[in-house]
């Protein structure tokens, strides 16, 4: 029975430390974004025109995999690849060389908030899970299943938690860069009228009709 | 005599302009017996010229410049530009689009020249691939190119 009044008075504290932010996580968090370096994730594209697109793509991949990178997507008229964060400039100027550039971006955004968060959030759940374990060795029946469904949603929690910060910190380790070779699937043509007459029969559709 | 000078009147303002190039490697010409000044290659990159009025009168670079606006407004994207001047000193430029047609990309280019009262036009286009492997030839030969009179 004292266990049982423990639990009523330990789990609600417990599950409200458990709230985003809590004070201890959080000066944790600033020392170490204070003591690491920022990380950051970058994202580039780039659509590029070529005659050979299959010997490009070749081409491509085997200069991504010197640099140290792989690809996660490859198709006929785009390759999505993963390379290293300080080879991605250089890749891209490699790459922009091949063909006739219609596109091209490079985002950088910083990660290293996030990171910490989540990483403040899956220490303070993995505490409570290891407190809530505690319990079990001296509680009665109707204890250990309220603990053993607490300790479920806790499990559910920390998985979430856990994947999405591997998904992060791969994100930092690993920059995206998107190559397209596929001008049609990104633009169209529409109709605008010019106000000098044979402007407006400039027009691959009416040349190829009128040949 | 009155009937026979009309008759030629209509005639050659039904012919237009004559116009002239020195053949580009690859392409033949496909004219389908009325005329016209058209070109092709085997895999189909074609090349026809044409007339339309200077109006309102402008010179060359007000051409291009008015072309290049509306062609980008309407979704094309540049390729690349390039002026000359042909070897009999007709003053040309050529304004290369990539268009997406279907499921390709197009490359189509317009050559300019301005001679008074009439612009003529030199189009041409191709899917990307087979336009770049005779866009240098053709280049060389609209360099050769006479808008005629």
């Amino acid at each position: 029975m004292r266990t049982f009044l423990l639990l009523f008075l330990l789990l609600p504290s417990a599950l409200y430390a458990a709230e985003p932010a809590p004070l201890p996580a959080h000066a944790t968090r600033t020392e170490e974004s204070e003591h690491s370096a920022r990380q950051t994730a970058m994202d580039a594209t780039l659509m590029l025109k070529v005659a050979h697109p299959d010997q490009v793509r070749r081409q491509v991949l085997d200069l991504v995999k010197q640099a140290g990178g792989y690809p996660t997507y490859v198709a006929d008229g785009r390759l999505d690849l993963r390379v290293p964060p300080q080879q991605v400039e250089s890749l891209m100027t490699q790459v922009s060389q091949m063909g006739l550039i219609l596109g091209r971006t490079l985002q950088r955004s910083d990660r290293t908030e996030v990171i910490a968060d989540l990483q403040a959030r899956l220490r303070t759940k993995r505490d409570i899970f290891q407190r809530l374990r505690s319990f079990l060795d001296d509680s009665n029946v109707a204890a250990t299943l309220k603990v053993e469904r607490s300790m479920t949603a806790l499990v559910t929690d920390l998985e979430r938690l856990r994947g999405e910060l591997e998904v992060e910190e791969a994100n930092v380790r690993n920059a995206s860069l998107r190559v397209s070779f596929q001008f049609h699937q990104e633009r169209r043509v529409d109709q605008v009228t010019s106000p000098f007459a044979w402007l407006n029969t400039l027009d691959v559709e009416q040349f190829l009709g009128a040949f | 005599m009155r009937w026979l000078t009309l008759s030629l009147f209509f005639l050659v303002a039904a012919c237009g302009p004559t116009y002239r190039m020195e053949a580009p490697d690859g392409l033949v010409k496909y004219d389908k017996g009325h005329g016209k000044f058209a070109w092709t290659t085997a895999d189909g990159v074609r090349v026809k010229a044409r007339d339309v009025k200077n109006e309102p009168k402008a010179e060359l670079p007000f051409w291009t410049d008015a072309t290049q606006r509306h062609l980008t407004a309407r979704g094309y994207t540049k390729k690349a530009e390039r002026c000359f001047t042909t070897k009999l000193g007709a003053k040309g430029c050529t304004l290369e689009w990539l268009a997406p047609r279907g499921n390709e990309d197009w490359v189509y280019a317009v050559s300019i020249f301005v001679t008074d009262d009439r612009v003529t036009l030199v189009e041409a286009a191709g899917p990307f691939a087979r336009y770049v492997a005779i866009e240098a030839k053709l280049a060389k030969a609209l360099e050769t190119f006479e808008p005629g009179s």
